[in-house]
C-alpha cells in the first residue's frame, strides 16, 4: 500500500527532525525550569557546537577517514567547547542580572544571541559562508541506509540521532531523579530562595544546568552536521525557536516534555507538508500555530502541571 | 535626561559634519552588496570580481585619465538597508554610478533611489524582470529569469544531452524572489511544450530538512526535479533526494554556482544540470585569463558566477564612462544603453531596449564533482524578448 | 488649614500655552521637516536616516505603551507593522489612481494618490469581508465552547473533527479543477474573495464621487491620510484577533505567542501573490525629486508627514498615559488582582493598550512603505521586533521620551559607525573601516555591556540608599 508506506515514511521523517528539536529543547527546558529565563542564546550554542565539530574534524585533527575514534574525539571536543561557552555566558551575562526584572534578562539573552550570530559571521571568526560538514561515522558513505524496503527508507544517521536522543533523555532523567545534583536542581527550580536557605549552592547548580544544556546542544549540533552536512553561523536561529516551541508543547520545565514535544512537533510538520495542499509553504507557520494552540488550550503543555496563582 | 540630550546634540552635530571630501582627480563609483547576513557570499564574490576588474583598469591608466575609486556599502542582506546604503553613496560619497545588487529584492528596493537621483545603476546579477522596469537609469549585466527558466525547460525536454523528461517536479524556495520567478517561467515553458508538472513543493531559505517535501515528490513519480534555489540548500536537497532513493536528475539555475554545491552535495550532485552565466572550463582565452588572475589574487579560489559578473559589470561601466567621455549621469546612461558586443569574460554583452543584457546561457552538467559544459542557448532561441 | 476646594487660578497666557503648545510644536516640526528636505545640509542621506529614526520613534513609543506601561511583553510588533505597511501600500498603489485600471503594471506615479475615496472603499471592503470571516469563525468557536455543557471533552473532539474536515476539504478542492459543491470551507473562502472583489468594483463610483467632493489640492494628502489611518486600523484589528487568545498569557509565554503570530502573519503574506509574494511589493511613489514648489503635504516627500506623525504619536500616547485610562492600565500592570478588586477590568484595559500599540505600529508601517517604496517580508522579521524591544528597554521603564531617544540613538549608531572614518583622524582609517565592517558585532557587544552595567549601577544605587 503506497499510501500507507508514504504515511510511515513521513512519520519517520518527522521523528528524525523531531529528535533534533528534542535535543535542543532539553537545554531550553532545563534553564527555564531553574531560572524562568528563555535562553535565546541556546540556539546559537548549538550552532557553535556544529561549527566546533567542523573545525575539529577538518582543521584541528585533519581526520581523513571516518572512524569511531575520530567521531568521539570530535564530539568530546564540541561538548567541551560548548560547555565552557555555556558556563561563561551564564557567569558573565546572566548572573549579574539575576535580581533584575525578567525583561532585562531576556534582552541580555537576545544580546548574547546577536553577539554569537554576528560574531560568527565576521570574517575573522567563522565567516558567513556555509561549511561542508565531513562524514565522521564509518560505513555511512557507502551504505547510508539502515532499512530500505521498497520506497521506505530509514537512514543510519537518522536512526543514530533518534537513539542518542532517547539515551540522553533517560540519562538526564536518571541524573535529575537519582543523583544529589539532580535533587538540588529540582529544589532550585521549585523555590530559588528556599533552596538557598537549605544550604544548596545555587550558583553551582545553575552553572551545572547551563553546562549540561550546552553540552546537549553541542551533541545536537554535531549530529545535525552529520545528518545535513551544511553548517553556517545563522543555523541556530530557526531550530532554536522551534525547539523552544517543542519545549513549551511538552511542558516547559519537564524533560520528558522536551522529548515528547520535539517528536510531536517534527511529526506535525511532516504531516502538514505531506497532507495539506501547498503545505510546504506554511511549514514554519504551522510550528507557531501549534505553539499558539497549545498556549491557548493547555498552557502548561502536555506534561506540565497547571500552577495555581495564589493571591 | 541630560545624557539623552547630549546624545541628541552629538547626532545633530555629526550630521552637519557629514560631508564627503570630493577629490577631483578620481572617479568615484559606488558598490552596494550583501557583505554580511544570510546571502553574504554573493556580495563578497561580486566584490572580489569587481576589485579584480578595478585593479586591471586602474593599473592600465584608469578612465578619462583618472583613477577609479570604488566605495563599498554593506546592506547586510536587508532591503531597507540597501535603500539607506544607496542613498549614502549618492548623496554623501557623490558617486557617478552604482553597481549592485545580486538579489533582485534588494535591487528593487534601491532602484527607485538611483532613478530619481539620475544616477545609473548596473546590477551584475539580478535576474527578476521587474528590476529594470523601475526606470531608464537601471541596467543589468546578466540575463533575466524568463530566459533562464525557459532555457532549462527547453533543454530538459528537447535536447538529446538532457534528461528528455516530460514529467517534472519543482522544489522552490518560497521566500526567495529569484526562485519564485524561475519556477514561474519554467512552468510556463514546460506547459507550452506539452509537459506536466506533477509536483510543486516549496521550502524556506535556511531549511535543512527537505525529506517531507521529497517524499511527496517521490510519490508523484517525476522524471526530473527542478530546484531553482541557492547553493546553500541545493547540496542538501540533492543528498536527501539520493538518501530517499531517488536517482532522477535534479536541475537548477545560476544560484547553484558555487564550490559549496560540490562540497556539501558530494556525489549526490552528479548527473545534475544547471544553467549558468559561464563555464569555468570554457576554452576561451578571456575565461582562462579571468580564472587565472582571480586565482592569483584570491589564494587559489575558483571564481563563481557572481565574481565573473561583478568583473564584467565593472568593466562594462568603465567602458561606458569612456564612451560617454564625461561623468554626467545622463551621458553614462546613454552610453550604457548603447553597449554593443562588449567583450566581457562571461560572453559578449549587448544591452537591449529594456536595459537587459543579451547574453547566451550555458547549461552545465555535473559529473565527477565537476561541472562540465553541455550546451549553449542563444538569446533569440529561447525567446528572451519579454 | 489649607483647603484645595478652589482650583488654582492661572494667568491667561499660561493657560493658553498649556493648551496650545502641542499644535504649535507640531506645526513647527512639520515646517522644519519640509525646509530640511531641500536644504543642502544635512542632505538626503541624513534626512533618510532621520526619517527612519522618526519611524522607529513611533514604533518604540507604541511598544513602550504595550511593554512598559501595560506590562505585556510583546515580541510581535514588526508583524503589526507589516500588516499596516502592506495594506497601506497595496491600497495606495492599486486604488489610488484616478482611473482604476486592474491591469496596469506600473501606474503613472503623478496619478497616484488622486483618489482617496477609492482607497477608503478598499479598506471598507476589506473590513466587511474580514468582519464576516472572523465573525463566522468566532461564532463557530463560541458554539463549540458551549458544547462543554454536554460533555467536558467534547470541544476538543469537535475541534479535531473540524480540523480534519478542513484539511480534507482543502485537498479535494485543490486537486480538482473545479471546486466540488461539497467542499463548503473552500467554497466559503473563495466566496469571501469574490465578495471583496465585488464590493470593490461596485464601490468605485461611490469612491469617485467622494473624491470629487474634495477640492483638488486636498485629494493627494487625503489619500495618504486614508492609507495611513487605514493601515493603522487594519493593524489594530489584527491585534484584536491576536489578542483574543493570547491576552490571558503572562510574561514569557505572551512574548513567544506574539512572536509566533508575527511569524504566521509574515508566512501568510509571503504566499499572497497580490501582495508581491517573494518579490516584494513595489510602490513607486518617489520618481521625481521634490521641489520647493510642491505644496507642503504632497505625498511626494514624506518628511513633514513622518516627523509630524512621530511628534503626534508622542503627544497622543503621552496624553493617554497621563489620562485615567492610562492610570488604570498602569494599575493593572502593577497588581492585577488589586485592580480587579477596585473595579477596574484588567482584560479590557490590557486589550486597549495592546490594540493602541498595534495601531501606531500599523501607522509606522504605512509611513515606511511610502518612504522606501518597496516592501519585503524579510524587513519584518522577529529580528526587527527585537530591535524595537531593545529600544524600549534602553529607554527605561515606562518612559516614553526615553524610548524615543533610544530609538534615535540606536538608529544613528550603526550609521555613525559606518561613517566612522569621517570622525577619526586619517591615521585611524583602517580601524575605522574595521569598525564599519563589524558594526553589528560592536552593536551587540555594546548592548550587552549596557544592560549589565546598568543593572550593576542600579544595584549599587540601591545599596547606597
Amino acid at each position: 500500500m503506497p499510501q500507507f508506506q508514504q504515511f510511515v515514511q513521513q512519520l519517520i521523517n518527522g521523528l528524525s527532525i523531531g529528535a533534533i528539536y528534542a535535543l535542543i529543547a532539553v537545554g531550553y527546558t532545563m534553564v527555564y525550569g531553574v531560572l524562568r529565563l528563555i535562553n535565546f542564546a541556546h540556539g546559537d550554542v548549538y550552532m557553535v557546537g556544529a561549527m566546533t565539530g567542523f573545525y575539529a574534524s577538518t582543521r584541528w585533527f585533519h581526520l581523513q577517514q571516518p572512524t569511531w575514534a575520530g567521531f568521539f574525539l570530535v564530539l568530546v571536543c564540541s561538548m567541551l567547547v560548548c560547555g565552557t561557552l555555556g558556563y561563561f555566558i551564564e557567569l558573565l551575562a546572566y548572573r549579574p542580572l539575576r535580581n533584575q526584572p525578567r525583561i532585562v534578562s531576556l534582552i541580555t539573552a537576545i544580546a548574547v544571541s546577536m553577539l554569537l550570530e554576528f560574531g560568527g559571521q565576521a570574517k575573522w571568526m567563522f565567516g558567513p559562508d556555509p561549511k561542508p560538514f565531513p562524514d565522521l561515522i564509518p560505513g555511512v558513505e557507502a551504505h547510508p541506509d539502515l532499512v530500505h524496503m521498497g520506497q521506505l527508507v530509514i537512514g543510519k544517521v537518522d536512526a543514530m540521532i533518534f537513539l542518542i536522543a532517547l539515551v540522553m533523555m533517560f540519562a538526564l532523567r536518571y541524573v535529575v531523579r537519582e543523583t544529589k545534583m539532580g535533587l538540588a536542581l529540582r529544589a532550585v527550580s521549585y523555590r530559588f530562595d528556599t533552596a538557598a536557605l537549605m544550604g544548596v549552592n545555587v550558583n553551582r547548580v545553575i552553572s551545572f544546568t547551563f553546562v549540561l544544556g550546552s553540552v546537549l546542544a553541542a551533541v545536537a549540533g554535531v549530529l545535525v552536521g552529520l545528518r545535513s552536512p551544511k553548517v553556517d553561523p545563522l543555523m541556530g536561529l530557526l531550530p532554536g525557536l522551534k525547539a523552544f516551541i517543542a519545549a513549551v508543547l511538552g511542558g516547559i520545565g519537564d524533560i520528558r516534555g522536551a522529548l515528547a514535544g520535539g517528536f510531536l512537533l517534527g511529526i506535525t510538520e511532516a504531516m502538514v507538508v505531506s497532507y495539506f495542499p501547498k503545505g510546504s509553504e506554511y511549514r514554519d507557520g504551522v510550528a507557531f500555530l501549534v505553539l499558539i494552540a497549545i498556549l491557548v488550550v493547555k498552557p502548561s503543555g502536555l506534561f506540565g502541571r497547571a500552577v495555581q496563582e495564589k493571591v | 535626561m541630560r545624557r539623552d540630550i547630549l546624545i541628541l546634540l552629538l547626532i545633530g552635530v555629526t550630521s552637519w559634519a557629514c560631508r564627503a571630501a570630493r577629490a577631483d582627480d578620481e572617479i568615484v563609483i559606488g558598490e552596494f552588496g550583501s557583505l554580511t547576513g544570510g546571502t553574504a557570499t554573493f556580495g563578497t564574490s561580486t566584490d572580489e570580481g569587481l576589485r579584480l576588474a578595478l585593479d586591471e583598469i586602474n593599473s592600465s591608466g584608469g578612465v578619462l585619465g583618472k583613477q577609479i575609486r570604488v566605495v563599498v556599502e554593506d546592506d547586510q542582506s536587508k532591503p531597507e538597508a540597501a535603500v539607506t546604503a544607496v542613498q549614502k553613496l549618492i548623496s554623501e560619497d557623490h558617486v557617478i554610478a552604482v553597481i549592485g545588487e545580486v538579489a533582485s529584492s534588494r535591487s528593487l528596493a534601491a532602484a527607485p533611489v538611483c532613478q530619481r537621483s539620475h544616477i545609473p545603476m548596473l546590477s551584475p546579477s539580478s535576474t527578476n524582470p521587474k528590476v529594470t522596469a523601475v526606470g531608464n537609469f537601471i541596467f543589468r549585466a546578466c540575463f533575466i529569469d524568463p530566459f533562464q527558466g525557459a532555457a532549462m525547460a527547453n533543454f530538459a525536454m528537447k535536447d538529446d544531452k538532457g534528461p528528455k523528461a516530460t514529467r517534472f517536479a519543482i522544489l522552490y524556495d518560497v521566500k526567495n524572489d529569484y526562485s519564485v520567478g524561475l519556477r514561474q517561467f519554467f512552468t510556463q515553458t514546460v506547459k507550452a511544450n506539452g509537459g506536466l508538472i506533477v509536483a510543486d513543493e516549496s521550502y524556506g531559505e535556511g531549511d535543512i530538512d527537505f525529506k517531507a517535501q521529497l517524499t511527496n515528490i517521490e510519490r508523484a513519480a517525476p522524471d526530473a526535479i527542478y530546484v531553482p534555489g541557492y547553493y546553500t540548500e541545493v547540496g542538501l536537497i540533492c543528498r536527501q533526494a539520493r538518501d530517499l532513493g531517488m536517482g532522477i536528475p535534479l536541475m537548477g539555475g545560476d544560484g547553484w554556482d558555487s564550490d559549496k554545491t560540490f562540497q556539501i552535495g558530494r556525489d549526490a550532485v552528479n548527473g545534475c544540470f544547471f544553467t549558468n552565466h559561464y563555464s569555468p572550463d570554457e576554452d576561451t582565452p578571456r575565461v582562462k585569463d579571468f580564472v587565472a588572475h582571480y586565482r592569483a589574487k584570491y589564494a587559489n579560489k575558483t571564481p563563481d558566477a557572481m565574481a565573473i559578473l561583478g568583473y564584467d559589470a565593472m568593466g562594462m561601466l568603465a567602458d561606458a564612462i569612456k564612451r560617454a567621455g564625461s561623468t554626467d549621469g545622463r551621458l553614462i546612461r546613454d552610453a550604457l544603453a548603447h553597449t554593443k558586443g562588449y567583450p566581457g569574460a562571461s560572453g559578449n554583452i549587448t544591452m537591449d531596449a529594456r536595459r537587459n543584457a543579451q547574453k547566451p546561457i550555458v547549461i552545465l552538467k555535473i559529473e565527477n564533482d565537476h561541472a562540465h559544459f553541455v550546451a549553449t542557448v542563444q538569446p533569440d532561441a529561447a525567446g528572451s524578448a519579454k | 488649614m489649607q483647603t484645595d476646594a478652589l482650583p488654582r487660578v492661572r494667568s491667561w497666557w499660561l493657560a493658553l500655552i498649556h493648551n496650545l503648545w502641542m499644535p504649535a510644536v507640531l506645526a513647527a516640526i512639520v515646517w522644519i521637516g519640509r525646509e530640511l528636505e531641500f536644504a543642502d545640509r544635512p542632505g538626503p542621506y541624513v534626512m533618510h536616516v532621520a526619517m527612519i529614526a522618526a519611524i522607529n520613534i513611533i514604533l518604540a513609543v507604541s511598544l513602550q505603551l504595550t511593554i512598559g506601561v501595560s506590562g505585556q511583553f510583546s515580541l510581535g510588533h514588526a508583524g503589526f507593522m507589516a500588516v499596516g505597511a502592506y495594506l497601506a501600500g497595496y491600497s495606495t498603489f492599486v486604488f489610488a489612481p484616478w482611473n482604476f485600471d486592474p491591469n496596469a503594471d506600473y501606474p503613472d506615479p503623478r496619478q497616484l494618490f488622486a483618489n482617496p475615496g477609492a482607497t477608503l472603499m478598499s479598506f471598507v471592503a476589506l473590513a466587511v469581508v474580514a468582519g464576516i470571516g472572523s465573525g463566522l469563525i468566532l461564532g463557530l468557536f463560541l458554539l463549540i465552547r458551549q458544547a462543554r455543557r454536554i460533555f467536558p471533552a467534547l470541544p476538543l473532539i469537535l475541534i479535531t473533527i473540524f480540523l480534519i474536515w478542513i484539511v480534507i476539504d482543502a485537498r479535494n478542492a485543490f486537486n480538482s479543477p473545479e471546486i466540488p459543491v461539497a467542499c463548503i470551507w473552500s467554497r466559503g473562502a473563495i466566496g469571501l474573495v469574490h465578495l471583496y472583489n465585488a464590493i470593490l468594483l461596485h464601490s468605485q463610483s461611490a469612491g469617485l464621487w467622494l473624491s470629487a467632493t474634495l477640492p483638488e489640492a486636498w485629494r493627494k494628502p487625503a489619500s495618504l491620510m486614508v492609507a495611513i489611518v487605514g493601515g493603522g486600523t487594519a493593524a489594530a484589528a489584527a491585534a484584536l484577533l491576536v489578542g483574543l487568545p493570547t491576552l490571558r498569557l503572562r510574561g514569557d509565554y505572551l512574548a513567544i505567542a506574539t512572536l509566533g503570530f508575527a511569524e504566521i502573519i509574515r508566512n501568510v503574506i509571503v504566499t499572497i501573490p497580490a501582495l508581491g509574494a517573494a518579490t516584494g511589493l513595489s510602490v513607486n511613489v518617489y520618481w521625481t525629486k521634490p521641489s520647493p514648489a510642491d505644496r507642503i503635504f504632497e505625498p511626494f516627500y514624506m518628511s513633514p508627514w513622518i516627523f509630524g506623525t512621530a511628534a503626534l504619536t508622542l503627544m497622543l500616547i503621552g496624553r493617554l498615559v497621563r489620562s485615567p485610562t492610562g492610570r488604570a492600565i498602569k494599575t493593572v500592570r502593577d497588581d492585577e488582582i488589586a485592580a480587579a478588586a477596585m473595579g477596574i477590568d484588567p482584560t479590557s484595559h490590557r486589550v486597549v493598550a495592546f490594540v493602541t500599540g498595534a495601531f501606531f505600529a500599523g501607522v509606522a508601517g504605512a509611513l515606511y512603505v511610502h518612504l522606501d517604496g518597496y516592501l519585503n517580508t524579510n524587513s519584518f522579521s522577529f529580528m526587527r521586533s527585537i530591535e524595537i524591544v531593545v529600544m524600549v528597554t534602553l529607554g527605561g521603564v515606562e518612559s516614553l521620551f526615553g524610548a524615543a531617544i533610544a530609538a534615535v540613538a540606536l538608529t544613528a549608531i550603526p550609521e555613525l559607525l559606518d561613517n566612522a572614518e569621517r570622525f577619526l583622524p586619517a591615521a585611524l582609517t583602517p580601524q575605522a573601516h574595521w569598525m564599519a565592517d563589524n558594526r553589528f558585532v560592536l552593536y551587540a557587544f555594546l548592548l550587552l555591556v549596557i544592560m549589565i552595567t546598568r543593572a550593576k549601577l542600579k544595584g549599587a544605587i540601591r545599596k547606597t540608599r
